[in-house]
This record gives C-alpha cells, sequence and structure tokens, in this order.
C-alpha cells in the first residue's frame, strides 16, 4: 500500500468509491468493520459492500423493504455482499483502489447478470463506441 | 434546458496546437453548446406563458435563473476539476447514505417528470411538423434517442445536439425584428408586484426558475466535467462557459418572453396548449417563424432527453460507485446503460397513451423548484471544504451568491406547492 497519512474513516474511507486491480469502480464503501482482540489495538478488518449493509445504515423501514425484495427474489439476507479484508487497500485519493478482482466479488452480481442476460444480447454493446 | 462542458480536444486535431489557440476553442464550444442547450420544453412554455400573461414583467425571474444556474454550474465544475470527482460522488462520500438517499430520490422524481415532459416536447414538435399525432411519435423519439445513447459518445451527445440548437438563434432574430418595448424591457430586471392575479404570478415565478435552475443540470455538467478529465487548468474554460453559455441562453428565453408580450399579451392568449405557442414567431419572421420554432422546439426538447436521460444514469451510477461512462461500451457499465434505457423507455410511455398537457410540464418545472434544497445547500460545505478544494474554495463573492440561491431555494421548496395549488390553473 501507498504511504498515506492523516486518512479519517468517516471523511476519506466510507462511502468512498472502490476501484479493483483493474481500475474499474466495483461500488463504494457501505460500512467498515472493526476488530478489538485482546492485547491489540482495534484495528480497521474489513470493507463491506453491497445492499443490505446499505439498507442497515438507512434504517429498519429500508431492511423490511430489502427483506420483502430479498424473499421475492429467493435470496438470502446476505446475498450481494462482499467483505474485502482491509489489507487488500492500495491506494487512497480520488477513489480507493483494491488489491481485487471485481468481476468476482458477490456485490458484483447485478452487473454481470445484465452483461449476460440484458446488454451482451443488445447489438452494439460490444463494439467500440462511435 | 440543458447544458454541458466543452469537450478536451485533441492537439493533433486543432489546426495551431498552441495552448491558448485550444483553450479558446474549447471556450466557444462551451459557450455554442450553451447557447444551443439552454432552451427546452420548460423554459420555451415558462416564458411564453409568462409574456402572453405578465408582458415583461417576469423578466426578473428569468434573471435569477439565469445568474442562479451560471453560479451554480460555475461551482460544480469547479468543484469536478480540482476533485477529479462529481458532485454526486461528493454529496455521498461527504453526506453519508442517508441524505443521498433523500437526495437521489428527490432529483430522481423531478428529472423524470422533466424527461417525460421533455420526449413530450419532442413529440408536439413532430406533430406540429407533420400532423400525426404526438402519441405515435413518442416511442419512436425514445428508441432513436435511445440508440444515440447506446452507440454515441458523450461528445455526439453534448455537441451534436448543441450545434443543431443553434437553430434557436432565430428566436433572438424573431424578438428584434418584433421591436419590443426596450425600456420596459430593461425595467423589468426589477422585480415588481402584480397588478392582477398575484397567484398566477408567483406560480410562473416559480415554474421560469424551476425551468433555469433544473438540478440535472448541473449534475450533468459535473459529469461531463469528469467525463472529459478537466483539471485545474479548465477553469478559466468553466467560468467562461458556465457565464457566457448560460448568458447567451438566457438570451432567448428572454427574446421569447418579449415576442410572447407583443405578440400574443394584446390578443389575451392564455396558452394552455404547445400547438398555441408555433405561432409566437410567425408575426416577426412570417412563416419560416413557424418551422423555426417547431425545428428549435424538437432540437432542444431532444438534446434535453439525452441529458435528463444521461444524468439519471449519472446520478444512481456515481452514487452507488458503479462503473460509468457514456465512452465506455455499453457491455462495460450495464447497470448505467440498462438505467438509462429504462429511465427514457418508461417516460415515453404517458406521451405514448395520449397524456400531453402543458400544465403537466409546468407542474415538472415547479417540482424541480422544490427539489433544489437537496442539491443546493450542500455546496456550501463541499465547496468551502479545504480538503476538498485546496486552494479553489470558494471567495466571498461566490459565497454570498450560494447563500442567497440557498435561501431562494428553501423558500422556493415551502411556496412551490402552494402556488401550484393556488396558480396552476
Amino acid at each position: 500500500m501507498e504511504p498515506v497519512d492523516g486518512v479519517q474513516l468517516v471523511h476519506d474511507v466510507l462511502d468512498g468509491c472502490l476501484t479493483d486491480r483493474n481500475g474499474r469502480k466495483i461500488g463504494r464503501v457501505d460500512a467498515l468493520v472493526l476488530t478489538l482482540t485482546d492485547g491489540e489495538p482495534l484495528r480497521v478488518s474489513a470493507i463491506l459492500i453491497g445492499g443490505q449493509v446499505r439498507a442497515e445504515r438507512v434504517g429498519k423501514w429500508m431492511v423490511r423493504l430489502r427483506g420483502a425484495i430479498s424473499s421475492v427474489l429467493h435470496h438470502d439476507r446476505e446475498f450481494g455482499v462482499s467483505r474485502v479484508p482491509f489489507s487488500a487497500v492500495r491506494g487512497i485519493a480520488e477513489t480507493i483502489d483494491l488489491d481485487v478482482d471485481g468481476a468476482t466479488l458477490p456485490s458484483g452480481h447485478l452487473e454481470r447478470w445484465l452483461g449476460d442476460h440484458v446488454t451482451g444480447h443488445i447489438p452494439g454493446s460490444q463494439g467500440e463506441k462511435k | 434546458m440543458s447544458s454541458a462542458s466543452p469537450r478536451a480536444i485533441p492537439a493533433d486535431l486543432l489546426p495551431c496546437s498552441d495552448h491558448a489557440m485550444k483553450k479558446w476553442v474549447e471556450i466557444a464550444l462551451g459557450i455554442i453548446t450553451g447557447i444551443g442547450g439552454f432552451l427546452e420544453v420548460g423554459s420555451i412554455a415558462t416564458s411564453a406563458q409568462a409574456g402572453s400573461e405578465f408582458r415583461y414583467q417576469l423578466t426578473w425571474a428569468l434573471a435569477l435563473g439565469v445568474i442562479s444556474l451560471a453560479f451554480l454550474m460555475e461551482m460544480t465544475g469547479r468543484l469536478a476539476a480540482v476533485s477529479k470527482r462529481t458532485y454526486v460522488d461528493l454529496l455521498r462520500e461527504h453526506f453519508g447514505m442517508r441524505f443521498f438517499l433523500v437526495a437521489l430520490i428527490a432529483v430522481f422524481v423531478v428529472s423524470f417528470m422533466v424527461l417525460t415532459a421533455e420526449i413530450d416536447g419532442v413529440s408536439t414538435a413532430l406533430q406540429m411538423a407533420t400532423g400525426i399525432a404526438f402519441q405515435w411519435w413518442a416511442i419512436p423519439v425514445a428508441v432513436v434517442g435511445w440508440l444515440l445513447l447506446w452507440r454515441g459518445t458523450f461528445g455526439i451527445v453534448e455537441q451534436g445536439t448543441a450545434m443543431l440548437g443553434l437553430v434557436a438563434i432565430s428566436f433572438a432574430v424573431g424578438a428584434v425584428k418584433a421591436h419590443p418595448d426596450w425600456g420596459a424591457l430593461g425595467g423589468a430586471f426589477v422585480p415588481s408586484r402584480p397588478t392582477e392575479n398575484p397567484a398566477r404570478y408567483w406560480y410562473l415565478a416559480v415554474s421560469i426558475l424551476g425551468a433555469s435552475i433544473s438540478p440535472y443540470l448541473y449534475l450533468f455538467y459535473s459529469a461531463g466535467a469528469v467525463e472529459d478529465g478537466w483539471d485545474r487548468e479548465y477553469l478559466s474554460v468553466n467560468r467562461v462557459t458556465a457565464g457566457l453559455g448560460n448568458l447567451f441562453g438566457g438570451t432567448l428565453a428572454l427574446a421569447v418572453i418579449g415576442t410572447a408580450a407583443l405578440v400574443f399579451a394584446p390578443a389575451h392568449v392564455h396558452i394552455d396548449k404547445f400547438e398555441q405557442i408555433g405561432s409566437l414567431f410567425v408575426s416577426p419572421l412570417g412563416r419560416a417563424g413557424f418551422w423555426l420554432f417547431v425545428a428549435t422546439l424538437c432540437v432542444t426538447c431532444f438534446g434535453a432527453t439525452l441529458e435528463i436521460a444521461l444524468s439519471i444514469a449519472y446520478l444512481i451510477a456515481q452514487g452507488f460507485g458503479w462503473e460509468w461512462s457514456e465512452d465506455l461500451r455499453p457491455g462495460r457499465d450495464s447497470r448505467f446503460s440498462v438505467t438509462y434505457t429504462i429511465s427514457i423507455v418508461v417516460a415515453a410511455i404517458p406521451a405514448a397513451l395520449g397524456i400531453s398537457a402543458l400544465s403537466l410540464t409546468n407542474m415538472s418545472m415547479v417540482l424541480s423548484a422544490a427539489s433544489l434544497p437537496f442539491t443546493v445547500i450542500p455546496l456550501i460545505a463541499l465547496m468551502n471544504d479545504g480538503k476538498v478544494m485546496g486552494r479553489h474554495c470558494n471567495g466571498w463573492i461566490s459565497n454570498i451568491a450560494l447563500i442567497c440561491i440557498s435561501v431562494l431555494s428553501i423558500v422556493l421548496f415551502f411556496v412551490s406547492l402552494p402556488l401550484q395549488i393556488k396558480g396552476g390553473g
């Protein structure tokens, strides 16, 4: 990780835009996981990305709404939530760069599904833009 | 109304690689974009209504809207150039998920309503040109718009429609040939109380402000600055573009007020259909005036349709951190491209079902005004945050202007609904 100084978790990291190792935007820091173990200082252990995490930040009504949608779609509660170790952070600037492949993360399921079932079938989706 | 940022011109495409020349070309392109892009269904309709019912008296509302928009565009453009992030990015990052969700819902709802009105505007223009009912045009308009978004780049969307929109300059020619009372027009820049029907007067004032300062305008401008890779070198381009582009664009809306005051007001024409506005420039420009009006309405509303559909996709994609760019192949940012696809198709449904009413356009402009606090007030914090803006924080002039616009947005938030009920009939 590039050396960074004076990073404020809420100001600079929470809700920051995440990019993967290919430079693609893969979501935002929807929550941070802090870990406290005996004899160790409190440390940021993981970044959470996903709709369920966002819903919990908004409020109970959003959690209930999301739960209702999930049950219709037969998804479990944690479906689409990515937990990325904070050690994967490679830089914090305009974006937060992660050393992960975004295409494999659970939170990228909608992008993959739309690519496979919708945009991939429409002519011009893979050609060069004119 | 639409707005846009000038494109970064590759040096090898310029006849002269001189840095200053490149800047001037970019500034000229930005101003042309502002001229061609300023007018759209809301500003044309509300300006024509204002001129026909209150002659020049509501000119001050247009001037206030133009000045406010110029300041907001300059600030969101500067924010993007300095931070390399869009205004929506920073709204989410600095105000958190809860506030962002409220702003997202407010901006999404009004932008979608305005998008519906723009598609209605293009369809009505085509009906005026062909005699074929507007509802038959709504879906074809949406499909052509979508094709341009799907296949075109940001530059094509932004400058293609802006260049065609230069036909709107005919409005200025028409207004001058109509010989307005320049003294009365100049005097109307100072607000005055209405002599009759105050509810309608203030309702139209709010409608004009809503049409002038739609949130999608500065959100699109900010996203465009990032799409075009602006940096600190573009700050002067941004200032001139935001200022002069809106000034010239606002002049064309003023031409509508001035001409409607001369053509419609003496005949006591109360405009409640788009088609009535078609005869606005027939008196000063003859039959050509009708066709120029139809072409302007069609092109400017179509340009706004593309920009609003993109703005909605920008808003959602940037807020949730999705991959987004109009220059990317749609398969590389599927969520973004599906969002503008759904937006433009669903927004065409009301017009396709035969629902077309000037009152709905007015309502979307009024609600647009009501939504302003959610995107104007946060700018005060962002434009004064040294960690974001460095040495490019707001100066005292920009801060006074922003505070005044914020107060205006709060006033509009509270008066919009009562005025819609009392003056919207």
